[in-house]
């Protein structure tokens, strides 16, 4: 459904991505793993048009997307959940939904709205909160949420445990397991490795800028290598 | 006490204009973080727009309506042709921030000739009588100040009606938080950042109408109620709108009275006095806070 061509991304003379091949199935859950500066959010913001990439091509759906402008992805069916849970502070959690489906008009906004409530009961209680008095794991439920409001057919998530008590984590994965269940395809960022690999079927682990590892879930989970790409070394490195 | 009361109706009518051309200002302030210093010429050129309209026959509260959209759309190729590569790339404390700022000066300086071209340097008046001054008592209030008072306060409402209540005012909110998070909603945002300076130049253009029915139309006549509405909505608080009412009508009650009981001759200068007297105390302006009120 999204592939990736050796794309690259730079900033200014900065390399951030050096030439990143991926494919996600359609229908599937695809983990992105790293660690810190890895290109992990600079990918998400690639794929989503956030930044263009300086070569290499992005295709969705057999479309070429790669310098397509951020709205019209979406109105493609991909739609991006950003990394720090932002909602938009001075509107209430149901404006911050229908904000979300902005690409969807009239009776279909209602029924999206209602389906999404039905989803996410915390929601609805909350639905005439403003969005900044909300606890973290709250209004990470509203971002999905507000991501899943324009009906995609496949959704990116950036670092959606990111600050989020494991208990809150565990409700959130369980969220994503159930949306994926229902057709949806996901690529998620995530800096924890372990859920994200229990609740994905392929990953990618990426370092120094291109595809360091990749493998299904359940033999990368128990890969050292996996270990190493994050601590960016081994034992024996330290070892004199 | 009758003089009292002439004088607040016409601190508060004064200050109505004040207040549509400061709500214009901190309205595109707010969606886009840029200053737009042609914002008075927008006023003038909307005046200008009505004073056609009119005397095309169009009945005055339409050529309000017709003037608001004509300039808006003039606002909207200006942007366009002018600002456009400025404005997509974000205000603020940056290099683009002040090219935005010098550009708007140029602009403005290239409209009040390209106006002068047009209409030429003899001052105009709109021929609308408004019947007769209203009296009750010994007070007397010419009709042009209530419709001031009246079609500013109904803009007011519908802008906000318009930013609460449609599809298009959320995402206008939402473009004023964050264009990269919007554009991640499906905004197109370069169009919303045509629509929000569209707007911020109808609604210089409204005030430019209403205060046409008690002031002469002039090419100049945006350089001095300009400085006086960017001091309206700096003591407001640049960005809030319910904050540029307040400051607007604050400066126009206090130039009406300090014309009226200190001295005539400093009328421009008491504006400037609560300006710098408000900042003094509150640098945000009264209802401004430290981080931007982003609608």
């Amino acid at each position: 459904m999204l592939a990736l061509k050796d794309v690259k991304v730079a900033y200014g003379a900065i390399r951030i991505l050096n030439g990143i091949d991926m494919n996600v199935e359609r229908g599937s859950i695809v983990a992105v793993l790293g660690g810190n500066g890895a290109g992990k959010s600079t990918l998400l913001k690639a794929i989503s048009g956030l930044i263009h990439a300086s070569s290499g091509q992005i295709l969705f759906d057999g479309e070429d997307i790669t310098q397509m402008r951020p709205d019209k992805i979406v109105r493609r069916g991909l739609v991006q959940v950003p990394q720090g849970k932002e909602a938009f502070p001075s509107m209430t959690v149901e404006e911050n939904l229908l904000i979300g489906s902005h690409i969807v008009t009239g009776r279909r906004q209602a029924d999206n709205l209602e389906r999404i409530y039905s989803f996410f009961p915390t929601l609805k209680e909350f639905r005439k909160q403003y969005a900044a008095y909300l606890s973290g794991g709250q209004r990470q439920m509203l971002c999905i949420g507000r991501g899943l409001m324009s009906n995609p057919r496949m959704l990116l998530l950036d670092e959606p445990s990111a600050a989020l008590a494991p208990l809150v984590v565990l409700d959130i994965f369980k969220t994503i397991s159930r949306i994926s269940r229902e057709g949806l395809t996901v690529l998620i960022v995530e800096q924890n490795v372990r859920m994200a690999l229990l609740l994905a079927s392929y990953g990618y682990v990426i370092r120094d800028g291109v595809v360091h590892l990749q493998d299904e879930s359940r033999r990368l989970i128990s890969d050292q290598r996996v270990r190493e790409s994050y601590l960016g070394g081994t034992l024996s490195d330290f070892r004199a | 006490m009758s003089f009292f009361i002439d004088l607040l109706l016409i601190g508060i009518s004064i200050g109505a204009v004040y207040a549509l051309l400061a709500l214009g200002i901190s309205f595109v302030y707010s969606g886009l973080d840029i200053i737009n210093f042609a914002h008075p010429e927008f006023y003038m050129v909307g005046a200008y727009t009505g004073f056609v309209a009119v005397i095309s026959g169009v009945p005055f509260p339409l050529a309000i309506i017709v003037s608001m959209v004509a300039t808006g759309l003039i606002g909207v190729i200006v942007e366009r042709l002018f600002f456009r590569k400025l404005t997509a790339a974000g205000g603020g404390l940056t290099v683009n921030g002040m090219g935005i700022i010098i550009c708007g000066f140029g602009i403005a300086i290239v409209m009040q000739n390209v106006v002068y071209l047009i209409f030429g340097a003899a001052p105009r008046a709109l021929p609308t009588d408004f019947g007769a001054a209203l009296t009750a008592g010994s007070i007397s209030i010419p009709r042009g100040y209530l419709w001031i008072v009246a079609m500013a306060a109904v803009i007011f409402g519908v802008l906000t009606a318009f930013l609460n209540g449609t599809r298009i005012g959320l995402a206008v909110r939402a473009v004023a938080y964050s264009k990269s998070s919007s554009s991640l909603m499906g905004i197109n945002v370069p169009l919303y950042i045509s629509i929000i300076f569209g707007v911020g130049c109808a609604l210089a253009a409204a005030a430019g109408v209403l205060a046409s029915s008690v002031n002469f139309i002039v090419v100049q006549m945006g350089y001095v109620i300009g400085i006086k509405a960017f001091a309206s909505a700096v003591v407001g608080g640049l960005g809030s709108l319910p904050g540029a009412v307040l400051g607007g009508i604050l400066i126009g009650l206090a130039e009406t009275f300090g014309a009226a009981y200190l001295s005539a001759e400093y009328k421009d200068v008491y504006p400037f006095f609560i300006m710098i007297l408000v900042l003094l105390i509150q640098p945000n302006g009264i209802l401004g806070r430290g981080v931007k009120d982003k609608a």
